[in-house]
């Protein structure tokens, strides 16, 4: 359909769907750069990236949890702002709305689980302030990207699922 | 997921709320049925325990301020002992002027689980009522992705084991509040189930479109 036959308040909300999730790959560039924690162990001094946190784990001997914090903090931002931006580029009237609005529902219920690293963040800053011998102190990066997946949540949640669709005009008049 | 589009008409009583197609509503009940053009499950097998529901939202309430103020770890680093719970991390978080960081942890982890259970409490108690829950269902529905206490559990894991090796850990009652209020929270919204929740609405609207229409 073309754009005359929608309505403006879709028109409106794909364009703020559109506005946050530019505001929120852009978030993502320093947040992955960044050290999102320091970790002092014995006067030694150790600023993390999210990346360097990923590896951490898998040199402990943790692959499992380590496969875990990849995915959630590493891949899915990427992921579902790719899969978010393909799907909004391609609407109105998606050509596959079907596969659209499956790969919708699955980065929309996945994307949550990003803010994991926050919480690992949030949690040793909490436990290890006032540490003599190891304190945790949290660092820039994280607040980027706490914005990067909050601000990718609000887009998805911007987005109105119905117009990759044409509207329905048939139903209407057959009862 | 987001909202129709079109505003609701008179005639035909289903709309789907992912793609917008109206359809006629079914005339028996019919066990999980699903939308012909997107897939979005429509109607439930499950008829919708409001007693349940409503009871395991009060529990979830109940658990939500050990969970949010006990500690959730205690520490001890070579005789230095330390504790955490998630409104002390919070405000760790606000003194070390990470304020953005702070607030996030604080709406999705302090402020939206009790807030999305009350929400989910009155709109269930309403409907026993009889009455509509209005817009108490609306904020239920809209605070689910916002609550996140599960994540944070798996993010307290990870925290934990990474401490592991140089620190002795011991868990604190405010994990087990925490845990019986995920696993409260996780029944409660799968005993909510949405399809049924708008087949219900649907139908208490009909009955009162039916007499009150005026």
């Amino acid at each position: 359909m073309t754009a005359a036959v929608e309505s403006p308040k879709a028109d409106r909300r794909r364009s703020l769907a559109w506005a946050l999730l530019v505001a929120a790959a852009v978030w993502l560039v320093p947040a992955n750069l960044l050290p999102i924690m320091t970790l002092e162990t014995l006067g030694r001094e150790q600023a993390g990236t999210i990346a360097d946190g990923v590896l951490r784990l898998l040199q402990s001997g943790m692959p499992g949890l380590a496969l875990v914090v990849f995915t959630a903090s590493l891949l899915i931002p990427i992921l579902k702002i790719l899969v978010l931006a393909v799907i909004y580029w391609r609407t109105p009237a998606h050509p596959r709305p079907r596969g659209a609005i499956r790969a919708y529902r699955l980065v929309y219920w996945i994307g949550r689980w990003s803010m994991l690293d926050v919480f690992v963040v949030a949690l040793l800053a909490g436990l290890m302030r006032f540490g003599v011998l190891a304190r945790a102190v949290p660092e820039p990066g994280i607040t980027a990207f706490a914005l990067a997946v909050v601000l990718t949540m609000l887009s998805a949640h911007a987005f109105v699922t119905s117009q990759l669709w044409e509207p329905d005009h048939g139903s209407g008049a057959n009862p | 997921m987001s909202d129709s589009l079109s505003p609701p008409r008179a005639a035909p009583a289903l709309v789907c709320h992912d793609c917008a197609l109206r359809l006629a509503p079914p005339a028996a009940p019919r066990g999980h049925w699903f939308c012909p053009r997107c897939g979005a499950r429509l109607g439930s097998r499950h008829r919708l325990r409001t007693q349940a529901v409503l009871a395991l939202a009060a529990t979830a309430l109940v658990l939500w301020l050990p969970a949010v103020s006990l500690p959730l770890v205690y520490v001890d680093q070579f005789g230095v002992g330390g504790s955490v719970s998630i409104l002390s991390s919070v405000a760790a978080l606000f003194q070390e002027r990470h304020g953005l960081v702070a607030a996030v942890v604080f709406v999705t982890l302090v402020l939206m689980p009790p807030a999305q259970m009350l929400a989910l409490l009155v709109a269930m108690a309403r409907l026993r009522a009889g009455g509509r829950p209005g817009r108490w269902l609306g904020w239920y529905r809209q605070g689910r992705e916002w609550a996140m206490p599960e994540i944070f559990l798996l993010g307290a894991l990870i925290a934990t084991t990474e401490l592991g090796g140089n620190a002795s850990l011991r868990l604190g009652t405010g994990l087990f509040c925490l845990i019986a209020l995920v696993v409260t929270r996780w029944i409660a919204e799968g005993l909510a189930d949405p399809a049924a929740l708008d087949r219900l609405l649907e139908q208490r609207r009909r009955e009162a479109g039916d007499d009150g229409r005026r």
